[in-house]
């Protein structure tokens, strides 16, 4: 197993002025998905943001493959990690279309001019995520859900080998949950991607993610806990029990 | 979707077609007679101007003419962007304190060296305006990177236009009469200050700074769904907030140095655009701003003229009169605040 | 007894008659009809004056205040009885200071408003030997100030009723203010002729008259001695200032100095007494042909006009026409005796004029407010 390629954290420390989480230690390889759960205020969406760039880390390493995340420039960092943050900001007067299209936004030139492949990549995806009637609709104009579904088609459109969801889930029924659910795991078997995603609703997370992360309020870190090594058929709710 | 293109270039070309008869409206307005023919060989001189007219024309209408264009024009693109920056529908030069800033830094001009240094060259004018504005929205930024709340950002504005206001008013206290009234004068605003020559110095200048803008649409586009978002789609934010804080200090300062603290414009204008092409989208919306713009302003201007029979009605007047209702009227149909 | 009841109840009612009685009998009066001036009105009676200011927002039909100076000393009954002559007095413009000067009464400043800005070298003096203190004025009044000196009486100029509440606090405690409204008049002589009713403070009303009758004569016997057979030049007042260019009107003071003077003012042709303002591109295109161009705002030479707007050298008056300022006598602070001896030497004006419309050369030496800007 290489040691250069994939998600690597190292004894990181996530926090504002103080820590949140200590001494974190994770992996993630391409073509895996972690879920990221924990109860609330156990410190996910910090750590989400962390990863992402958005805040720097209190102590520790973030790589991704040989590059240490935090000195990338924020333009390199936009085509490796894409991030799709529980806060949608809707009263903006942009459409549907706008924002899947903004996920291209990293591969654009100055003028924002989209090639071929860039208009096929963001059709795609509307399509995938049943965007395709409602292009022209502005944000504010569209469920919560819809709007969900718009800002990860983005994320989708961005490409990167890491993606970032922090409640995904928090605003889609129950078919769509699941069928996210499907896609990501889809998307990271077929496109050897790593995702990770946060979750505070465990019922939502199927028999197909493996790989958890548990975000310990008491002990401030982070576990990891992987199904597939463990052989009996626990079910979720009796680990994060303990 | 080439449906919607072709509705955007047909908005365009409308717009267009609406400047040139404002422009060529606001040219054959004025207290001098000028003939309709005379004003055509300006323009187009495939003819030699009679004497009579040519200086008057050059010095005098064409050059408030292009004043309010230009003026029209630069505070648009610059609340425009203070908008999107702010994330503040409500924020403009005038009302954040950018104009106040200008106006006290041509008032230390004005009032502390004494009325006979004014105007010792328009630079110097330029410069002190410019310094003045950028001095504030450099203290404007540097609270807004620390409060996220855009409500008290605008608060703070305010404030920050009265404090400004006061030390002027001080300064007023101490200064000789004539310097006083010069400068009570200019806070009125007025587009018929400028000659040929500053304006062919002038109107470079926000060419270049409101393409500069267009420019960064881009990523000012990003910054709308959030700051979060644009710098997780790669928008360095430092940097974009130079670039437009450099861009809104000159935009404005200049204008201001020339015409007076001029209100409204560059708060309502952006609002017209984003309503008139139901988009934020800045590539859009940006070059939007600059031709409404100069159209509002140029109207303006023909309207100080109308309702007097000599001299005209100080510009700030018409503006105030025409925005503040735009900007009720559009945040009220709304129903809620928009950038 | 009885009849001591009678003689009691009746003085009882005596007293309260002339108790209420506090207006002053105006029937003695003799009302000295003045010349010119339409902003004051003297009534001589026995033994002091009664002297009104009229209400120059209403067209001087109404009175404004009314005062009653006597000569034999009072207790104030009243807050509008003054004893006279005065012996304290303050004036906010130094306009008041030129007229007190001229009666020889300047002793008797002791507060000035803007002391900065006074010409008079009598009453320079006086301020340097700290006898005359500054006491502001407009926003930087210093009320206090006044009320610490206690004068007879202070001579303020109010522009409008809004004046008299910030001097309210004055006439409450018994101290009289009188609107000076000379700067209101339309004629020349008209500002000088209110030397009769600072006259009168001072007892000196005889002198004021006897002052303003040889001004008047000397001033229609210049007017006189124009020759009717001269062309009249024509005349552009003023300067632009951002992109405004503010005339007199056609029938304010200055437009009848012009006319007294045998000039030609350009913008006669209205009755407008205030300034009107105009755009530069109306002056620009209606102005030709100006043969003076008179008082430039500040400035002290063509080059310097400029600063006031650049395009002020594409007029041709700025090349061909000769221009006079009237600021040769101004002190280091800006204070310029036009404006004050000019008010109570109109004839001096007039000379200035004239001569300056004679349009010869190397008239300089002979012109004292007025100087040629080059």
């Amino acid at each position: 197993m290489k040691q250069d390629t994939g998600l690597n954290i190292h004894d990181l420390s996530v926090g504002y002025k103080f820590p949140i989480l200590e001494n974190i230690n994770l992996r993630l390889l391409p073509g895996n998905i972690a879920c990221l759960i924990g109860e609330n205020g156990s410190g996910k969406t910090t750590f989400l943001n962390t990863i992402a760039g958005l805040i720097k880390p209190k102590n520790g390493k973030i790589r991704l493959g040989e590059k240490n995340v935090t000195d990338l420039s924020v333009s390199h960092r936009s085509k490796l990690i894409s991030y799709v943050s529980s806060k949608i900001d809707a009263f903006v007067q942009l459409s549907v279309y706008d924002i899947v299209a903004m996920g291209r936004s990293p591969y654009t030139n100055i003028f924002d001019l989209k090639s071929e492949e860039d208009k096929e990549i963001i059709e795609k995806a509307l399509e995938d995520f049943n965007l395709k009637r409602l292009t022209c609709k502005k944000l504010f104009e569209i469920s919560d859900g819809e709007r969900q579904r718009c800002m990860i088609a983005r994320a989708f459109v961005q490409q990167t080998p890491l993606i970032l969801l922090d409640e995904p889930a928090a605003f889609l029924d129950y078919h769509n949950r699941k069928k996210l659910i499907e896609d990501l795991v889809k998307l990271t078997e077929f496109e050897k991607k790593m995702i990770i995603f946060s979750s505070h609703d465990i019922d939502l997370v199927s028999k197909k993610i493996q790989l958890f992360w548990i975000c310990h309020k008491e002990y401030r870190t982070i576990y990891e806990y992987d199904m597939s090594k463990d052989g009996e058929n626990k079910t979720i709710f009796e680990i994060v029990g303990s | 979707m080439k449906n919607k293109n072709l509705k955007i270039y047909l908005s365009f070309f409308i717009l267009l077609i609406i400047l040139v008869v404002v422009l060529l409206w606001d040219l054959s307005t004025g207290n001098a007679k000028v003939p309709f023919n005379e004003l055509l060989k300006f323009i187009f001189p495939w003819e030699k101007s009679s004497d009579e007219y040519y200086v008057l024309i050059r010095e005098f209408r064409f050059s408030r003419v292009a004043m309010a264009f230009i003026a029209g024009t630069a505070l648009s693109v610059s609340g425009l962007l203070m908008q999107t920056i702010f994330r503040n529908p409500l924020a403009g030069p005038y009302v954040l304190g950018i104009s106040s800033g200008a106006g006290l830094g041509v008032a230390l001009v004005v009032l502390g060296t004494g009325f006979l240094s004014f105007s010792l060259s328009s630079i110097t004018i330029i410069f002190s305006a410019i310094i003045g504005s950028a001095a504030v929205l450099l203290i404007i930024l540097a609270i807004s990177m620390r409060m996220r709340d855009t409500v008290s950002i605008l608060i703070i504005g305010i404030l920050l236009s009265g404090v400004i206001g006061s030390i002027i008013s001080i300064l007023q206290y101490y200064a000789a009469d004539i310097n006083v009234k010069s400068y009570v004068i200019w806070t009125m605003g007025s587009l018929s200050s400028v000659s040929f020559t500053d304006i062919k110095l002038i109107f470079p200048i926000i060419l270049l700074f409101s393409f500069a803008a267009f420019i960064l649409s881009k990523k000012l586009n990003l910054l709308l769904p959030g700051e979060s978002f644009a710098i997780t789609m790669g928008v360095n934010l430092k940097v974009i907030r130079i670039f437009t804080f450099i861009i809104v200090s000159i935009l404005t300062g200049v204008v201001t140095a020339f015409c007076g603290p001029l209100g409204f414009i560059g708060i309502a204008v952006p609002h017209i655009a984003r309503w008139l092409f139901n988009s934020s989208n800045h590539f859009l919306i940006i070059p939007a701003s600059f031709i409404i713009g100069g159209i509002v302003m140029l109207f303006s201007d023909i309207l100080t003229h109308v309702f007097v029979s000599q001299g005209i009605i100080p510009v700030n007047a018409i503006t105030a009169i025409i925005g503040a209702p735009v900007v009720v009227w559009i945040v009220v149909k709304n129903k809620r605040v928009i950038v | 007894m009885m009849r001591f009841d009678y003689i009691l109840i009746f003085l009882f009612f005596v007293f309260i008659f002339s108790c209420k009685n506090h207006k002053f009998k105006e029937t003695d009066a003799k009302i000295i009809t003045n010349k010119y001036a339409s902003g004051f009105e003297i009534n001589e009676i026995e033994n002091g004056f009664i002297v009104k200011i009229k209400d120059f927002n209403k067209n001087n039909d109404s009175t404004l205040q009314s005062f009653l100076l006597t000569k034999v000393h009072q207790e104030k009954a009243d807050k509008n009885v003054i004893n006279i002559p005065v012996r304290k007095i303050v004036c906010l413009s130094t306009t008041h200071c030129a007229f007190i000067s001229t009666l020889g009464e300047e002793n008797t400043i002791k507060g000035i408003g803007g002391t900065n800005y006074v010409y008079d070298f009598k009453i320079r003096s006086l301020i340097n030997r700290k006898e005359i203190q500054d006491v502001g004025y407009d926003n930087q009044l210093n009320l206090e100030k006044i009320l610490s000196i206690n004068p007879d009486v202070v001579f303020a100029f109010g522009i409008d009723n809004a004046g008299i509440s910030s001097f309210q606090k004055l006439i409450d405690v018994g101290i009289p203010v009188v609107f000076v409204g000379d700067f209101k008049e339309k004629y020349p002589l008209g500002r000088t002729e209110w030397i009769k009713l600072f006259g009168c403070f001072f007892n000196k009303y005889q002198q004021a008259v006897h002052y303003f009758d040889s001004v008047e004569n000397n001033y229609h016997n210049k007017i006189n001695i124009i020759k009717l057979e001269t062309q009249k030049p024509r005349v552009l007042v003023g300067l632009p200032w951002q992109g405004t260019w503010w005339v007199p009107g056609g029938d304010s003071f200055f437009a009848k100095f012009i006319k007294d003077a045998g000039g030609d003012y350009i913008f006669s042709d209205n009755s407008l007494n205030e300034s009107i303002p105009k755009t530069i591109e109306e002056i620009f295109s209606q102005v030709k042909n100006v043969d003076i161009w008179l008082n430039p705002g500040p400035y002290n030479s063509k080059h310097s006009m400029l600063y006031a707007d650049k395009r002020i050298q594409e007029f041709p008056a700025f090349s061909s026409s000769k221009i006079y300022n009237n600021n040769k006598r101004v002190n280091n602070f800006g204070g310029n005796d036009f404006w004050e001896s000019g008010v109570v030497q109109p004839d001096r004006v007039l000379n200035d004029l004239i001569i300056i419309f004679s349009q010869n050369e190397n008239i300089e030496n002979d012109l004292y407010y007025y100087k040629l800007l080059e």
